[in-house]
Protein backbone atom coordinates (compact mmCIF):
# COMPACT_ATOMS: atom_id res chain seq x y z
CA UNK A 1 0.00 0.00 0.00
CA UNK A 2 0.89 3.88 -0.10
CA UNK A 3 0.08 4.64 3.26
CA UNK A 4 3.62 5.65 3.91
CA UNK A 5 3.71 8.54 1.39
CA UNK A 6 2.78 11.90 2.94
CA UNK A 7 -1.00 12.70 2.15
CA UNK A 8 -3.25 15.81 2.70
CA UNK A 9 -5.83 15.96 4.78
CA UNK A 10 -7.21 19.26 3.90
CA UNK A 11 -4.73 21.94 6.18
CA UNK A 12 -1.93 21.57 5.15
CA UNK A 13 0.32 18.52 5.04
CA UNK A 14 0.11 15.28 7.19
CA UNK A 15 1.72 12.23 7.12
CA UNK A 16 -0.55 9.11 7.64
CA UNK A 17 -0.23 6.67 9.95
CA UNK A 18 -3.61 3.94 9.93
CA UNK A 19 -5.73 3.07 7.04
CA UNK A 20 -8.56 1.07 7.99
CA UNK A 21 -9.31 0.06 4.26
CA UNK A 22 -12.91 -1.47 3.79
CA UNK A 23 -13.06 -3.35 7.17
CA UNK A 24 -16.25 -5.30 8.53
CA UNK A 25 -16.62 -7.52 11.29
CA UNK A 26 -19.04 -10.46 11.58
CA UNK A 27 -19.04 -12.31 15.02
CA UNK A 28 -20.15 -16.05 15.03
CA UNK A 29 -22.39 -17.11 18.06
CA UNK A 30 -23.48 -19.69 19.93
CA UNK A 31 -25.94 -21.21 18.19
CA UNK A 32 -24.34 -20.70 14.36
CA UNK A 33 -26.42 -17.02 14.72
CA UNK A 34 -24.18 -14.21 13.13
CA UNK A 35 -24.29 -10.96 14.61
CA UNK A 36 -22.69 -8.16 12.11
CA UNK A 37 -20.81 -5.59 14.53
CA UNK A 38 -19.63 -3.42 11.97
CA UNK A 39 -20.44 -2.39 8.10
CA UNK A 40 -17.56 -1.76 5.78
CA UNK A 41 -15.38 0.95 7.43
CA UNK A 42 -12.52 2.73 6.05
CA UNK A 43 -10.35 5.95 7.39
CA UNK A 44 -7.56 7.29 7.66
CA UNK A 45 -6.20 8.92 10.57
CA UNK A 46 -2.85 11.39 10.71
CA UNK A 47 0.35 11.05 13.13
CA UNK A 48 -0.02 13.21 15.71
CA UNK A 49 -3.89 13.39 15.70
CA UNK A 50 -6.48 12.70 18.33
CA UNK A 51 -9.55 11.15 17.32
CA UNK A 52 -12.91 10.30 19.28
CA UNK A 53 -15.04 7.48 18.14
CA UNK A 54 -18.65 8.18 19.33
CA UNK A 55 -21.95 6.77 19.13
CA UNK A 56 -24.52 4.82 20.88
CA UNK A 57 -23.96 1.78 22.56
CA UNK A 58 -23.68 -1.49 20.81
CA UNK A 59 -22.75 0.48 17.31
CA UNK A 60 -19.10 -1.15 17.15
CA UNK A 61 -16.70 1.40 18.04
CA UNK A 62 -14.97 -1.52 21.05
CA UNK A 63 -14.96 -3.98 17.96
CA UNK A 64 -13.28 -1.20 15.36
CA UNK A 65 -10.22 -0.22 18.36
CA UNK A 66 -10.37 -4.09 19.19
CA UNK A 67 -9.24 -4.80 15.52
CA UNK A 68 -7.16 -1.90 15.58
CA UNK A 69 -5.19 -3.40 18.62
CA UNK A 70 -4.98 -6.89 16.62
CA UNK A 71 -6.91 -8.88 19.65
CA UNK A 72 -9.20 -10.11 16.37
CA UNK A 73 -8.96 -10.59 12.84
CA UNK A 74 -11.42 -8.53 10.32
CA UNK A 75 -14.24 -10.11 8.49
CA UNK A 76 -12.93 -8.49 5.21
CA UNK A 77 -11.23 -5.52 4.75
CA UNK A 78 -7.42 -4.97 6.08
CA UNK A 79 -5.69 -2.38 8.98
CA UNK A 80 -2.41 -0.95 8.03
CA UNK A 81 0.04 1.18 10.54
CA UNK A 82 2.84 2.38 8.85
CA UNK A 83 2.18 0.44 6.03
CA UNK A 84 2.33 -2.86 7.62
CA UNK A 85 -0.70 -5.26 8.07
CA UNK A 86 -1.58 -5.55 11.70
CA UNK A 87 -2.41 -9.21 12.61
CA UNK A 88 -1.85 -9.37 16.40
CA UNK A 89 -1.57 -7.11 19.39
CA UNK A 90 1.89 -5.45 20.07
CA UNK A 91 3.19 -2.36 21.71
CA UNK A 92 2.90 -0.78 18.70
CA UNK A 93 -0.77 0.17 19.49
CA UNK A 94 -1.24 0.12 22.74
CA UNK A 95 -4.54 -0.27 24.36
CA UNK A 96 -6.05 1.25 27.61
CA UNK A 97 -9.57 -0.48 28.76
CA UNK A 98 -12.48 0.46 30.93
CA UNK A 99 -11.29 -1.37 33.45
CA UNK A 100 -7.54 -0.42 34.20
CA UNK A 101 -6.39 -3.50 33.82
CA UNK A 102 -3.27 -3.62 36.22
CA UNK A 103 -1.60 -6.51 37.26
CA UNK A 104 -2.57 -6.65 41.28
CA UNK A 105 0.79 -9.06 41.60
CA UNK A 106 2.98 -6.03 40.43
CA UNK A 107 3.40 -3.00 42.42
CA UNK A 108 3.17 0.43 40.72
CA UNK A 109 6.17 0.69 39.45
CA UNK A 110 6.12 -2.78 37.96
CA UNK A 111 3.54 -2.30 36.53
CA UNK A 112 4.52 0.45 34.45
CA UNK A 113 7.91 -1.73 33.66
CA UNK A 114 6.05 -4.14 31.99
CA UNK A 115 5.82 -2.85 28.49
CA UNK A 116 9.34 -1.92 28.06
CA UNK A 117 11.43 -3.74 26.09
CA UNK A 118 13.32 -6.35 28.40
CA UNK A 119 16.13 -7.59 26.04
CA UNK A 120 16.82 -4.07 24.66
CA UNK A 121 17.10 -2.21 28.13
CA UNK A 122 18.82 -2.96 31.70
CA UNK A 123 16.39 -3.20 34.55
CA UNK A 124 17.99 -0.29 35.74
CA UNK A 125 17.02 1.66 32.83
CA UNK A 126 13.71 0.20 32.99
CA UNK A 127 12.98 1.47 36.56
CA UNK A 128 13.90 5.22 35.26
CA UNK A 129 12.22 5.27 32.20
CA UNK A 130 8.98 3.89 34.09
CA UNK A 131 9.47 6.37 37.02
CA UNK A 132 10.00 9.47 34.56
CA UNK A 133 6.52 8.43 32.77
CA UNK A 134 5.00 8.19 36.74
CA UNK A 135 6.51 11.52 37.41
CA UNK A 136 4.16 12.78 34.56
CA UNK A 137 1.24 11.27 35.88
CA UNK A 138 2.22 12.76 39.31
CA UNK A 139 2.55 9.84 40.82
CA UNK A 140 6.23 9.30 41.67
CA UNK A 141 5.50 9.03 45.46
CA UNK A 142 3.28 5.65 45.02
CA UNK A 143 5.71 3.61 42.74
CA UNK A 144 6.14 1.20 45.60
CA UNK A 145 2.11 1.02 46.18
CA UNK A 146 0.31 -2.11 45.55
CA UNK A 147 -2.33 -1.43 43.07
CA UNK A 148 -5.38 -1.77 45.30
CA UNK A 149 -3.91 0.68 47.36
CA UNK A 150 -4.68 3.42 44.98
CA UNK A 151 -8.23 5.37 44.39
CA UNK A 152 -9.86 5.05 40.75
CA UNK A 153 -8.14 7.97 39.43
CA UNK A 154 -4.91 6.94 40.24
CA UNK A 155 -5.27 3.80 38.78
CA UNK A 156 -6.46 5.19 35.55
CA UNK A 157 -2.75 7.08 35.73
CA UNK A 158 -0.62 4.37 36.19
CA UNK A 159 -2.59 2.65 33.31
CA UNK A 160 -2.02 5.73 31.51
CA UNK A 161 1.83 5.53 32.24
CA UNK A 162 1.54 2.00 31.46
CA UNK A 163 0.24 2.43 28.43
CA UNK A 164 2.85 5.40 27.20
CA UNK A 165 6.00 3.65 28.78
CA UNK A 166 7.06 1.72 25.68
CA UNK A 167 5.93 4.78 23.51
CA UNK A 168 3.35 3.24 21.43
CA UNK A 169 2.82 5.03 17.80
CA UNK A 170 -0.87 4.63 18.15
CA UNK A 171 -2.38 4.63 21.86
CA UNK A 172 -5.86 3.08 21.71
CA UNK A 173 -8.21 4.47 24.58
CA UNK A 174 -11.99 2.92 25.45
CA UNK A 175 -13.83 4.94 27.54
CA UNK A 176 -11.56 4.47 30.85
CA UNK A 177 -12.71 7.63 32.54
CA UNK A 178 -16.68 6.46 32.52
CA UNK A 179 -16.42 5.47 35.96
CA UNK A 180 -15.12 8.31 37.15
CA UNK A 181 -16.28 11.07 39.34
CA UNK A 182 -16.16 14.62 37.72
CA UNK A 183 -13.59 16.30 39.42
CA UNK A 184 -11.12 13.48 39.13
CA UNK A 185 -12.42 13.08 35.30
CA UNK A 186 -11.75 16.91 34.31
CA UNK A 187 -8.43 16.50 35.90
CA UNK A 188 -7.63 13.74 33.46
CA UNK A 189 -8.84 15.35 30.19
CA UNK A 190 -6.63 18.17 31.06
CA UNK A 191 -3.59 15.59 31.54
CA UNK A 192 -4.14 14.15 28.21
CA UNK A 193 -4.19 16.72 26.21
CA UNK A 194 -0.63 18.00 28.09
CA UNK A 195 0.45 14.59 27.22
CA UNK A 196 -0.40 14.43 23.72
CA UNK A 197 0.81 18.16 23.24
CA UNK A 198 4.02 16.86 24.32
CA UNK A 199 4.14 13.80 23.01
CA UNK A 200 2.41 13.94 19.96
CA UNK A 201 1.12 10.67 19.98
CA UNK A 202 -1.65 9.29 18.03
CA UNK A 203 -4.80 8.49 19.89
CA UNK A 204 -7.70 6.84 19.25
CA UNK A 205 -10.51 7.69 22.02
CA UNK A 206 -13.94 6.15 21.98
CA UNK A 207 -16.35 7.53 24.76
CA UNK A 208 -19.88 8.01 24.98
CA UNK A 209 -20.16 11.61 26.09
CA UNK A 210 -20.15 13.81 23.68
CA UNK A 211 -18.81 16.60 25.87
CA UNK A 212 -15.59 14.82 26.46
CA UNK A 213 -15.07 14.28 22.40
CA UNK A 214 -15.49 17.76 21.92
CA UNK A 215 -13.12 18.78 24.57
CA UNK A 216 -10.50 16.01 23.49
CA UNK A 217 -11.17 15.30 19.92
CA UNK A 218 -9.25 17.02 16.58
CA UNK A 219 -11.26 15.39 14.92
CA UNK A 220 -14.76 13.29 15.83
CA UNK A 221 -16.00 10.05 14.03
CA UNK A 222 -19.98 9.08 15.01
CA UNK A 223 -20.76 5.27 14.41
CA UNK A 224 -24.03 4.53 14.01
CA UNK A 225 -26.55 1.51 13.09
CA UNK A 226 -26.17 -1.81 13.50
CA UNK A 227 -24.28 -2.88 11.98
CA UNK A 228 -22.21 0.46 12.62
CA UNK A 229 -20.64 2.59 10.21
CA UNK A 230 -19.43 5.53 10.32
CA UNK A 231 -22.07 8.15 9.84
CA UNK A 232 -20.82 11.42 10.37
CA UNK A 233 -16.91 13.33 10.65
CA UNK A 234 -16.79 16.95 12.85
CA UNK A 235 -13.18 18.69 12.81
CA UNK A 236 -12.81 20.51 15.76
CA UNK A 237 -10.27 23.18 15.36
CA UNK A 238 -10.00 24.99 19.02
CA UNK A 239 -7.24 25.88 19.96
CA UNK A 240 -5.31 23.52 23.36
CA UNK A 241 -5.09 23.00 26.04
CA UNK A 242 -9.50 23.05 25.92
CA UNK A 243 -11.67 23.19 29.20
CA UNK A 244 -14.53 21.16 29.46
CA UNK A 245 -17.11 23.90 30.34
CA UNK A 246 -15.68 26.52 27.44
CA UNK A 247 -18.98 27.60 25.45
CA UNK A 248 -17.24 26.74 22.05
CA UNK A 249 -16.50 23.19 23.11
CA UNK A 250 -19.96 23.58 24.51
CA UNK A 251 -21.60 23.99 20.90
CA UNK A 252 -19.39 20.98 19.12
CA UNK A 253 -20.89 18.90 21.85
CA UNK A 254 -24.55 20.56 20.94
CA UNK A 255 -23.71 19.73 17.93
CA UNK A 256 -22.82 16.14 17.84
CA UNK A 257 -25.69 15.58 20.24
CA UNK A 258 -28.34 17.04 17.22
CA UNK A 259 -26.40 14.61 14.84
CA UNK A 260 -26.58 11.64 17.24
CA UNK A 261 -30.64 12.37 17.26
CA UNK A 262 -31.24 13.18 13.54
CA UNK A 263 -29.50 9.65 12.89
CA UNK A 264 -31.77 7.89 15.49
CA UNK A 265 -34.59 8.85 14.03
CA UNK B 1 -3.53 -3.99 62.83
CA UNK B 2 -1.33 -4.97 65.72
CA UNK B 3 -3.16 -5.32 68.49
CA UNK B 4 -5.44 -7.00 66.98
CA UNK B 5 -3.10 -9.72 66.02
CA UNK B 6 -1.82 -9.90 69.61
CA UNK B 7 -5.50 -10.27 70.95
CA UNK B 8 -6.47 -13.01 68.78
CA UNK B 9 -3.15 -15.04 69.45
CA UNK B 10 -4.23 -14.57 72.84
CA UNK B 11 -7.71 -15.21 72.29
CA UNK B 12 -6.60 -18.69 70.72
CA UNK B 13 -3.88 -19.72 73.41
CA UNK B 14 -6.45 -19.32 76.19
CA UNK B 15 -9.41 -21.34 74.07
CA UNK B 16 -6.77 -24.48 74.50
CA UNK B 17 -5.58 -23.32 77.79
CA UNK B 18 -9.31 -24.24 79.17
CA UNK B 19 -9.64 -26.78 76.51
CA UNK B 20 -6.97 -28.83 78.53
CA UNK B 21 -8.09 -27.22 81.79
CA UNK B 22 -12.20 -29.25 80.91
CA UNK B 23 -10.09 -32.09 79.63
CA UNK B 24 -8.35 -32.40 83.10
CA UNK B 25 -11.11 -31.95 85.57
CA UNK B 26 -13.26 -34.70 83.63
CA UNK B 27 -10.68 -37.29 83.46
CA UNK B 28 -10.22 -36.40 87.13
CA UNK B 29 -13.61 -37.26 87.76
CA UNK B 30 -13.07 -40.79 86.77
CA UNK B 31 -16.05 -41.58 84.31
CA UNK B 32 -14.21 -44.10 82.98
CA UNK B 33 -11.35 -46.10 83.26
CA UNK B 34 -8.16 -44.23 82.22
CA UNK B 35 -6.53 -46.38 79.95
CA UNK B 36 -9.80 -45.70 77.86
CA UNK B 37 -9.97 -41.82 79.05
CA UNK B 38 -6.88 -40.58 79.76
CA UNK B 39 -5.89 -36.95 81.43
CA UNK B 40 -3.73 -34.59 79.33
CA UNK B 41 -0.95 -35.52 82.16
CA UNK B 42 -1.11 -39.03 81.04
CA UNK B 43 -0.38 -37.93 77.99
CA UNK B 44 2.11 -36.06 77.77
CA UNK B 45 3.41 -38.19 80.21
CA UNK B 46 3.66 -41.19 77.72
CA UNK B 47 4.87 -39.32 75.10
CA UNK B 48 7.84 -38.27 77.00
CA UNK B 49 8.38 -41.98 77.62
CA UNK B 50 8.77 -42.62 73.58
CA UNK B 51 11.04 -40.26 73.51
CA UNK B 52 13.13 -41.40 76.08
CA UNK B 53 12.92 -44.87 73.77
CA UNK B 54 13.86 -43.37 70.94
CA UNK B 55 11.02 -44.01 69.53
CA UNK B 56 9.18 -40.39 69.24
CA UNK B 57 11.57 -38.27 67.11
CA UNK B 58 12.69 -40.63 64.69
CA UNK B 59 9.08 -41.41 64.12
CA UNK B 60 8.12 -37.87 63.43
CA UNK B 61 11.21 -37.10 61.34
CA UNK B 62 10.39 -40.21 58.91
CA UNK B 63 6.74 -39.31 58.62
CA UNK B 64 7.83 -35.97 57.80
CA UNK B 65 10.57 -36.48 55.19
CA UNK B 66 8.01 -39.14 53.83
CA UNK B 67 5.81 -36.24 53.02
CA UNK B 68 7.93 -33.63 52.12
CA UNK B 69 8.77 -35.73 49.31
CA UNK B 70 5.96 -36.86 48.21
CA UNK B 71 4.15 -33.34 48.38
CA UNK B 72 7.30 -32.17 46.33
CA UNK B 73 6.47 -34.93 43.80
CA UNK B 74 2.64 -34.39 43.71
CA UNK B 75 2.84 -30.41 43.68
CA UNK B 76 5.38 -30.72 40.91
CA UNK B 77 2.22 -33.38 39.19
CA UNK B 78 -0.13 -31.44 40.10
CA UNK B 79 0.98 -27.71 39.12
CA UNK B 80 2.06 -29.42 35.03
CA UNK B 81 -1.35 -31.43 35.15
CA UNK B 82 -3.07 -28.24 35.99
CA UNK B 83 -1.28 -25.76 34.35
CA UNK B 84 -2.26 -28.05 31.16
CA UNK B 85 -5.60 -28.41 31.92
CA UNK B 86 -6.76 -24.69 32.28
CA UNK B 87 -4.77 -23.62 28.93
CA UNK B 88 -6.36 -26.46 27.09
CA UNK B 89 -9.68 -27.18 26.84
CA UNK B 90 -10.16 -30.88 25.53
CA UNK B 91 -7.71 -32.09 28.70
CA UNK B 92 -9.71 -30.14 31.39
CA UNK B 93 -13.10 -31.20 29.84
CA UNK B 94 -11.72 -34.66 30.44
CA UNK B 95 -9.32 -35.31 32.97
CA UNK B 96 -11.44 -32.73 35.49
CA UNK B 97 -14.18 -35.64 35.87
CA UNK B 98 -11.31 -38.15 36.42
CA UNK B 99 -9.54 -35.79 39.24
CA UNK B 100 -12.89 -35.38 40.96
CA UNK B 101 -13.65 -39.15 41.01
CA UNK B 102 -10.50 -39.72 42.58
CA UNK B 103 -11.12 -37.10 45.22
CA UNK B 104 -14.26 -39.00 45.94
CA UNK B 105 -11.40 -42.15 47.41
CA UNK B 106 -10.82 -41.78 51.25
CA UNK B 107 -6.81 -40.78 50.90
CA UNK B 108 -6.58 -44.53 53.02
CA UNK B 109 -8.24 -46.59 50.54
CA UNK B 110 -4.84 -45.89 48.03
CA UNK B 111 -2.94 -47.59 50.87
CA UNK B 112 -4.17 -51.63 49.55
CA UNK B 113 -3.43 -50.94 46.07
CA UNK B 114 -0.29 -49.37 47.28
CA UNK B 115 0.48 -52.40 49.09
CA UNK B 116 -0.16 -54.53 46.37
CA UNK B 117 2.16 -52.69 44.12
CA UNK B 118 5.18 -51.38 46.08
CA UNK B 119 4.72 -54.52 48.67
CA UNK B 120 6.36 -52.77 52.04
CA UNK B 121 8.97 -50.45 50.29
CA UNK B 122 8.80 -46.90 51.17
CA UNK B 123 8.21 -46.02 47.23
CA UNK B 124 4.21 -47.36 48.32
CA UNK B 125 4.43 -43.95 50.78
CA UNK B 126 4.87 -41.26 47.71
CA UNK B 127 2.83 -43.49 45.86
CA UNK B 128 -0.55 -42.88 48.51
CA UNK B 129 0.63 -39.37 49.05
CA UNK B 130 0.93 -38.19 45.48
CA UNK B 131 -2.26 -40.04 44.53
CA UNK B 132 -4.06 -38.04 47.72
CA UNK B 133 -3.14 -35.11 47.11
CA UNK B 134 -2.31 -34.34 43.02
CA UNK B 135 -5.61 -34.38 42.34
CA UNK B 136 -6.89 -31.20 44.35
CA UNK B 137 -3.59 -29.21 43.17
CA UNK B 138 -4.40 -29.69 39.81
CA UNK B 139 -8.40 -29.20 39.91
CA UNK B 140 -7.13 -25.88 41.91
CA UNK B 141 -4.41 -24.99 39.52
CA UNK B 142 -6.87 -25.72 36.72
CA UNK B 143 -9.42 -23.57 38.24
CA UNK B 144 -7.19 -20.58 38.86
CA UNK B 145 -6.16 -20.27 35.35
CA UNK B 146 -9.79 -20.28 34.08
CA UNK B 147 -10.95 -17.40 36.26
CA UNK B 148 -8.23 -15.39 35.47
CA UNK B 149 -10.29 -12.02 34.96
CA UNK B 150 -9.59 -11.97 30.84
CA UNK B 151 -8.98 -8.49 31.01
CA UNK B 152 -5.41 -9.50 32.40
CA UNK B 153 -4.10 -11.48 29.46
CA UNK B 154 -5.40 -9.04 26.80
CA UNK B 155 -3.53 -6.09 28.88
CA UNK B 156 -0.26 -8.72 28.93
CA UNK B 157 -0.76 -8.90 25.22
CA UNK B 158 -1.29 -5.52 24.04
CA UNK B 159 1.76 -4.89 26.12
CA UNK B 160 3.68 -7.15 23.44
CA UNK B 161 4.18 -9.94 25.63
CA UNK B 162 5.02 -12.99 23.41
CA UNK B 163 2.70 -16.52 23.50
CA UNK B 164 5.52 -18.34 25.53
CA UNK B 165 6.40 -15.56 28.35
CA UNK B 166 2.46 -15.44 29.01
CA UNK B 167 2.78 -18.71 31.59
CA UNK B 168 5.76 -16.68 33.59
CA UNK B 169 4.64 -12.94 33.52
CA UNK B 170 0.56 -13.49 33.96
CA UNK B 171 -1.10 -17.33 33.90
CA UNK B 172 1.57 -18.44 37.03
CA UNK B 173 1.49 -15.40 38.97
CA UNK B 174 -2.76 -14.92 38.26
CA UNK B 175 -3.56 -17.98 39.19
CA UNK B 176 -1.42 -17.93 42.12
CA UNK B 177 -3.99 -17.06 44.99
CA UNK B 178 -6.17 -20.49 43.95
CA UNK B 179 -2.92 -22.53 43.66
CA UNK B 180 -1.58 -21.52 47.19
CA UNK B 181 -5.05 -22.92 48.29
CA UNK B 182 -4.99 -25.98 46.02
CA UNK B 183 -1.53 -27.07 47.33
CA UNK B 184 -2.52 -26.05 51.16
CA UNK B 185 -5.50 -28.88 50.56
CA UNK B 186 -2.89 -30.77 49.18
CA UNK B 187 -0.98 -30.88 52.18
CA UNK B 188 -3.77 -31.73 54.28
CA UNK B 189 -5.06 -34.67 51.91
CA UNK B 190 -1.36 -35.78 51.52
CA UNK B 191 -0.82 -35.83 55.34
CA UNK B 192 -3.82 -37.86 55.60
CA UNK B 193 -2.61 -40.20 52.99
CA UNK B 194 0.69 -40.94 54.67
CA UNK B 195 -0.35 -41.35 57.92
CA UNK B 196 -3.02 -44.07 56.64
CA UNK B 197 -0.56 -45.81 54.82
CA UNK B 198 2.00 -45.73 58.06
CA UNK B 199 -1.05 -47.30 60.15
CA UNK B 200 -0.79 -50.34 57.89
CA UNK B 201 2.19 -50.77 56.10
CA UNK B 202 5.36 -49.11 58.64
CA UNK B 203 7.87 -49.99 61.14
CA UNK B 204 8.07 -46.50 62.23
CA UNK B 205 6.29 -43.17 61.47
CA UNK B 206 3.41 -41.16 63.25
CA UNK B 207 0.99 -43.47 61.90
CA UNK B 208 3.00 -46.95 63.17
CA UNK B 209 3.09 -45.29 66.94
CA UNK B 210 -0.79 -44.80 66.31
CA UNK B 211 -1.07 -48.73 65.36
CA UNK B 212 1.04 -49.27 68.07
CA UNK B 213 -1.02 -47.83 71.20
CA UNK B 214 -3.75 -49.88 69.71
CA UNK B 215 -1.67 -53.17 70.05
CA UNK B 216 -0.26 -51.90 73.27
CA UNK B 217 -4.07 -51.17 74.46
CA UNK B 218 -2.50 -47.69 75.25
CA UNK B 219 -5.17 -44.99 74.92
CA UNK B 220 -2.64 -42.32 76.11
CA UNK B 221 -0.08 -43.09 73.01
CA UNK B 222 -3.27 -43.05 71.04
CA UNK B 223 -4.16 -39.63 71.76
CA UNK B 224 -0.75 -38.27 72.36
CA UNK B 225 -0.05 -39.31 68.46
CA UNK B 226 -3.22 -38.00 67.25
CA UNK B 227 -2.54 -34.82 68.77
CA UNK B 228 1.24 -34.64 67.43
CA UNK B 229 -0.45 -35.66 63.93
CA UNK B 230 -2.80 -32.65 64.01
CA UNK B 231 0.44 -30.27 65.64
CA UNK B 232 2.59 -31.04 63.02
CA UNK B 233 0.29 -31.39 60.20
CA UNK B 234 -1.46 -27.43 61.41
CA UNK B 235 2.65 -26.00 61.95
CA UNK B 236 3.51 -26.60 58.57
CA UNK B 237 0.36 -25.85 57.04
CA UNK B 238 0.63 -22.51 58.51
CA UNK B 239 4.40 -22.02 58.10
CA UNK B 240 4.55 -22.71 54.58
CA UNK B 241 1.50 -22.14 53.08
CA UNK B 242 -0.17 -19.42 55.69
CA UNK B 243 2.70 -17.16 55.36
CA UNK B 244 2.93 -17.19 51.45
CA UNK B 245 -0.92 -16.75 51.24
CA UNK B 246 -0.75 -13.86 53.75
CA UNK B 247 1.43 -12.76 51.78
CA UNK B 248 -0.30 -12.63 48.42
CA UNK B 249 -3.51 -11.59 50.07
CA UNK B 250 -2.18 -8.54 51.05
CA UNK B 251 -0.30 -7.30 48.02
CA UNK B 252 -3.65 -8.30 45.66
CA UNK B 253 -5.46 -5.93 48.65
CA UNK B 254 -7.82 -9.51 49.17
CA UNK B 255 -7.94 -9.31 52.70
CA UNK B 256 -10.63 -6.83 53.62
CA UNK B 257 -11.55 -5.38 56.82
CA UNK B 258 -14.95 -7.42 56.47
CA UNK B 259 -13.29 -10.55 56.33
CA UNK B 260 -14.97 -12.96 58.57
CA UNK B 261 -12.43 -15.33 58.89
CA UNK B 262 -9.74 -12.73 59.91
N1 LIG C 1 -17.26 -11.34 20.87
C1 LIG C 1 -18.48 -11.04 20.37
N2 LIG C 1 -19.31 -12.02 19.99
C2 LIG C 1 -20.52 -11.72 19.47
N3 LIG C 1 -20.99 -10.49 19.30
C3 LIG C 1 -20.22 -9.46 19.67
C4 LIG C 1 -18.91 -9.68 20.24
N4 LIG C 1 -18.36 -8.48 20.51
C5 LIG C 1 -19.29 -7.56 20.16
N5 LIG C 1 -20.39 -8.14 19.64
C6 LIG C 1 -21.57 -7.44 19.12
O1 LIG C 1 -21.15 -6.45 18.24
C7 LIG C 1 -21.90 -5.27 18.39
C8 LIG C 1 -20.96 -4.09 18.63
O2 LIG C 1 -20.36 -4.23 19.90
P1 LIG C 1 -19.30 -3.21 20.48
O3 LIG C 1 -18.80 -3.75 21.75
O4 LIG C 1 -18.29 -2.92 19.44
O5 LIG C 1 -20.18 -1.92 20.73
P2 LIG C 1 -19.76 -0.53 21.36
O6 LIG C 1 -20.01 0.50 20.34
O7 LIG C 1 -18.37 -0.58 21.91
O8 LIG C 1 -20.81 -0.37 22.52
P3 LIG C 1 -20.61 0.31 23.97
O9 LIG C 1 -20.68 1.77 23.74
O10 LIG C 1 -21.79 -0.19 24.73
O11 LIG C 1 -19.30 -0.15 24.52
C9 LIG C 1 -22.87 -5.52 19.51
O12 LIG C 1 -24.13 -5.82 18.93
C10 LIG C 1 -22.32 -6.72 20.22
O13 LIG C 1 -23.36 -7.51 20.72
MG1 LIG D 1 -17.52 -0.49 23.93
Amino acid sequence: MTSDTPQSNGNGMAEVTLVVDGVSKTFETNMQKTVAALAPVSMQINKGEFVVFVGPSGCGKSTMLNLIAGFTQPTTGKILLDGKEVTKPGRDRLMMFQEHGLFPWLNVIDNVCYGLKRKLLHPRARREKARSYLRLMHLEEYEKANIHELSGGMKQRVALARALAPDPRLLLIDEPFSALDTVVRLELYAELQRIHQETHKTIIFVTHEMQEAACLGDRVMMFSGSPGAVVHELKIDLPRPRNFTDPQVQAHAQDLISRLQENRS
Amino acid sequence: MKTATKKATWLVVGFYFLLFAVWQVLASLRLAPDYLFPSPIQVIHRLIELAQDHLLWPSIKTTLLRMVLGFLLAAAIGLVIGIAMGTNWVINRTLKSLFLGLQMLPTAAWVPLSLLIFGLRDTGFYFVVVMSSTSAIAIATADGILNIPPIYLRAARTLGTPRWAMYGRVIVPGSLPNVVSGLKLGWTLGWHGAVSAELIKSSIGLGFLLYMGRELNDASQVIGIMLLTIVFGLFLDRFMFGLIEARIRRRWGLTAEEDLSA
